[in-house]
């Protein structure tokens, strides 16, 4: 891919990052236990709620959302992005006893998309996230990946991950990822701590509207985002609004009002309404991550006294 | 004058119930022994602040063990400069009563962390008397 690759145009003019497979979607289904995100014991639990899991990326890695994809890797982005909010929030919210380290790595998850072209079909994104895992941004032995580099992975395409790169990737798995198929439970996985990402064919206006939204657009992109949070509050926006995050830099306009005691808009952040939303869950690929195997604690050198008291 | 005897004995007497002040133990008041009163305060006040913040916090801003790091490093340079290479040993001594309270893990600073944290910057600022 060149490297003016400008993301809004490029999926204007019809790239397809996400695929849309029916049928991988299916073998997924038969994979897994228990496929679809149903939870009866918290059914309704995120109704009248809000969940701003992006505050949490943000706090332990201030930089988190602001790679921009220069390939057709949205379907990395958007499953990375929603696999650190679940770490986010396991070690913030739920106190594990692990630590963040560092943001996610797209490269190993595009490079297991089975073929050599661009897109990926996230069901396969998924596949490997369970089976094999995931690696994070630094230098490893085999590669380098503390800078994205979107190249690695689209090169990796028709041959695979290499098995030294796997390696390193089996020793952190997702352990919960689970198909979300209707607006309230998305709301129950996001108020739960799960974060979210999904496949779906649907463009958004770059400029506000006079609801303080970003609008849904006719038309599409063929896109994977993560969705990172939601507010049925209704005390800010008067009506259900979910925080989709996407991959593509500072690419819209936030919306004008905010409330002062959120955490700061991250660009290129989408506020769109529930209604508008539910795209992401009709086309039928949206997924909720949870458990994701965490890094032990990192051992700190000192408290931070050492050498500032004595000469 | 006569009573002169009775009214020392019954001072001494009072005396004796009037606790004399605990010099304090530790690590931190040994490094500090030949310190100055005027030293002592100081970093009595530094560690107070860093107790206070740290507890007012409560864990939002200051998310985690690595982040408290780099704010107690940050508060030593910046308020407790004229502090170093005066007290051998002085560092170590602090990092011991953090290491009694605390593991050196990067965890979340989460409110049992923020109680641990706090009663160490408490401990230095005793110990600091």
């Amino acid at each position: 891919m060149s490297s003016d690759f400008v993301p809004l145009k490029a999926y204007d003019d019809g790239l397809q990052g996400w695929i849309n497979d029916a049928r991988e979607r299916v073998l997924w289904q038969e994979s897994q236990p228990r496929p679809i995100y149903s939870e009866p014991n918290s059914v309704g639990s995120g109704e009248g709620k809000r969940a701003l899991l992006w505050q949490y990326v943000r706090k332990l890695d201030p930089l988190s959302f602001t790679e921009v994809q220069t390939e057709s890797d949205c379907v990395s982005h958007g499953s990375r992005n929603a696999r650190d909010c679940t770490r986010a929030v396991q070690v913030l919210l739920e106190n594990r006893p692990e630590s963040f380290v560092r943001r996610g790595a797209t490269e190993p998850t595009y490079g297991a998309r089975g073929h050599g072209g661009g897109g990926m079909i996230p069901a396969r994104a998924s596949t490997f996230e369970r089976d094999v895992g995931f690696c994070i941004r630094q230098k490893y032995d085999p590669v380098d990946l503390s800078k994205y580099n979107g190249s690695i992975g689209a090169n990796w395409g028709s041959s695979g991950v290499p098995k030294d790169v796997a390696d390193i990737c089996r020793q952190h798995k997702v352990g919960i990822i689970r198909q979300i198929n209707n607006v309230r439970d998305a709301m129950d996985a996001l108020a739960n701590g799960y974060g979210i990402h999904s496949g779906q064919y649907a463009k958004w206006d770059s400029s506000p509207n006079s609801q303080n939204i970003h609008a849904r657009l006719p038309g599409g992109w063929a896109h994977d985002m993560a969705t990172v949070g939601y507010d049925d509050t209704k005390e800010f926006w008067p009506f259900t609004v979910f925080f989709i995050q996407n991959s593509w830099g500072g690419w819209n306009k936030p919306v004008k009002d905010w409330p002062s005691s959120y955490p700061e808009q991250v660009p290129g952040m989408i506020v769109t309404k529930a209604d508008d939303w539910a795209v992401c869950v009709t086309d039928g690929d949206a997924w909720g991550y949870g458990n994701v195997d965490g890094f032990p604690p990192q051992k700190l050198p000192d408290y931070g006294a050492i050498g500032l008291l004595q000469t | 004058m006569k009573n002169i005897p009775i009214i020392v004995a019954c001072i001494v007497a009072a005396l004796t119930f009037i606790p004399i002040p605990k010099k304090p133990e530790g690590p931190v008041a040994s490094a500090l022994i030949a310190s100055s009163r005027s030293d002592r305060a100081h970093l009595k006040g530094v560690y107070l602040s860093l107790a206070d913040v740290t507890e007012k916090d409560n864990g939002k801003l200051i998310t985690t063990v690595g982040m408290w790091r780099q704010l107690h490093s940050n508060a030593l340079k910046l308020a407790a400069s004229d502090l170093k290479g005066k007290y051998p040993g002085l560092d170590v001594a602090v990092e011991k009563v953090m290491a009694d309270a605390f593991p050196l893990d990067d965890v979340a600073m989460s409110p049992a962390m923020v109680v641990k944290v706090t009663a160490a910057c408490r401990e230095v600022a005793k110990q600091s008397e």
